[in-house]
């Protein structure tokens, strides 16, 4: 389990602890509620803002650089890791990271444990090129103060999702490729599900090329069974963290289980059962490592 | 190794309004150049620029040279 789950999971994983959604009664709301709208409202801005002098783009640099890297990728650290009551800032993202989930938690998630699940437009997208595209689910804090913030609305106005909507809206983005995500916003509570694409995901672009920990690994592993491998290729296109590849002599895929997110992606597009999720912890090299 | 200041420059008086281009957003291949927020506004993307955000993870392909219609976008190679 990653440090978060030890520290709110209540023996179980973080994003699965009723007590970290947020409810409109809890005393914490106010201050959520007010945290998430710094945030968004700010989230374009986010690679050209100043941080401690220097442009967060200038610092995700320095961040993959060989040298001063690894002190840069700690200050990051620092500032991800803040938690509700140290009054992490939210317009450079302070206490914002997320995690990524297979396609059976974010369902359980949006139908189990969130009890509002608006459809809002990604701000990571529209920060990257300018467009729209409705592809992240807010909870109760985002519910509340996205009617402030118009461009976040889709065009068909605020739309509320209820469960059979949500499963077939998490479907949809599973097929089209796009790795489901959980966000706290900040620690402990959770923000929103997410479903995001490498590299106009804010979060796997600092993940991915500056190494940069915004979004952890998820709490699995993909493994393959080659007996039940037909050698189709469906999952060859489905890995975005360049963990799977098709080898033709073996006939079935390989994976990279250092480069395994656990999300779940190449196992979804597999009619013949041969990939399964195998807990993150079972396997000693991956232990451990988010 | 010795890295130039800023390997890749746009001329912002010639590219004018990258929100219905976009082409060169489309051919960069690592994602280098972003459309983003200028200082003057954050909230409308018909004012914002073509950054090149991460100049360290460009390739010197120089496809966005070649297809950037106004030749606003200039790449040193070293």
């Amino acid at each position: 389990m990653c440090k978060f789950c030890l520290k709110h999971g209540a023996n179980g994983k973080w994003y699965l602890n009723a007590k970290n959604y947020l409810t409109k009664e809890s005393e914490d709301f106010e201050q959520v509620r007010d945290y998430m709208e710094g945030l968004w409202g700010n989230m374009e801005r986010l690679y050209m803002a100043k941080s401690g002098g220097a442009r967060v783009s200038k610092a995700l640099e320095l961040a993959a650089s060989p040298v001063i890297g690894a002190e840069v990728r700690k200050i990051f650290d620092e500032h991800i890791e803040k938690e509700l009551h140290q009054n992490p800032d939210p317009r450079v993202a302070e206490g914002h990271f997320g995690q990524v989930i297979p396609l059976e938690e974010a369902k359980m998630i949006t139908m189990d444990l969130a009890d509002v699940n608006i459809k809002a437009m990604c701000h990571c997208k529209y920060n990257h090129r300018g467009i729209k595209q409705a592809t992240c689910l807010g909870f109760t804090a985002v519910a509340e103060m996205l009617p402030k913030l118009p461009r976040y609305i889709p065009e068909k106005g605020v739309e509320i999702l209820d469960a059979d909507q949500v499963e077939s809206f998490l479907e949809n983005m599973n097929q089209k490729g796009m790795v489901h995500t959980v966000w706290a916003g900040p620690i402990p509570y959770i923000a929103s599900i997410c479903s995001c694409d490498h590299p106009n995901c804010i979060g796997l672009r600092m993940r991915l090329d500056f190494g940069v920990n915004a979004v952890l690994k998820g709490e699995y592993i993909a493994t393959v069974d080659p007996n039940n491998c037909m050698g189709c290729k469906k999952c060859a296109s489905r890995c975005q963290f360049g963990a799977l590849h098709f080898s033709s002599v073996l006939n079935r895929p390989m994976i990279d289980v250092k480069k395994c997110f656990g999300c779940g992606l190449c196992k979804d597009s597999c009619e013949d059962n041969a990939i399964k999720l195998v807990d993150r912890e079972l396997i000693p090299i991956t232990r451990g490592k988010y | 190794m010795p890295r130039k200041k800023d390997p890749i420059k746009v001329d912002y008086d010639k590219c004018t309004s990258p929100e219905d281009c976009k082409i060169c957003l489309n051919v960069c291949q690592p994602v280098v150049l972003i459309l983003t927020f200028t200082d003057k506004d954050y909230h409308d993307p018909k004012d914002w620029k073509i950054v090149p955000a991460f100049p360290s993870l460009c390739i010197k392909c120089n496809l966005c040279v070649e297809q950037c219609p106004k030749n606003a976008i200039n790449v040193a190679v070293q």
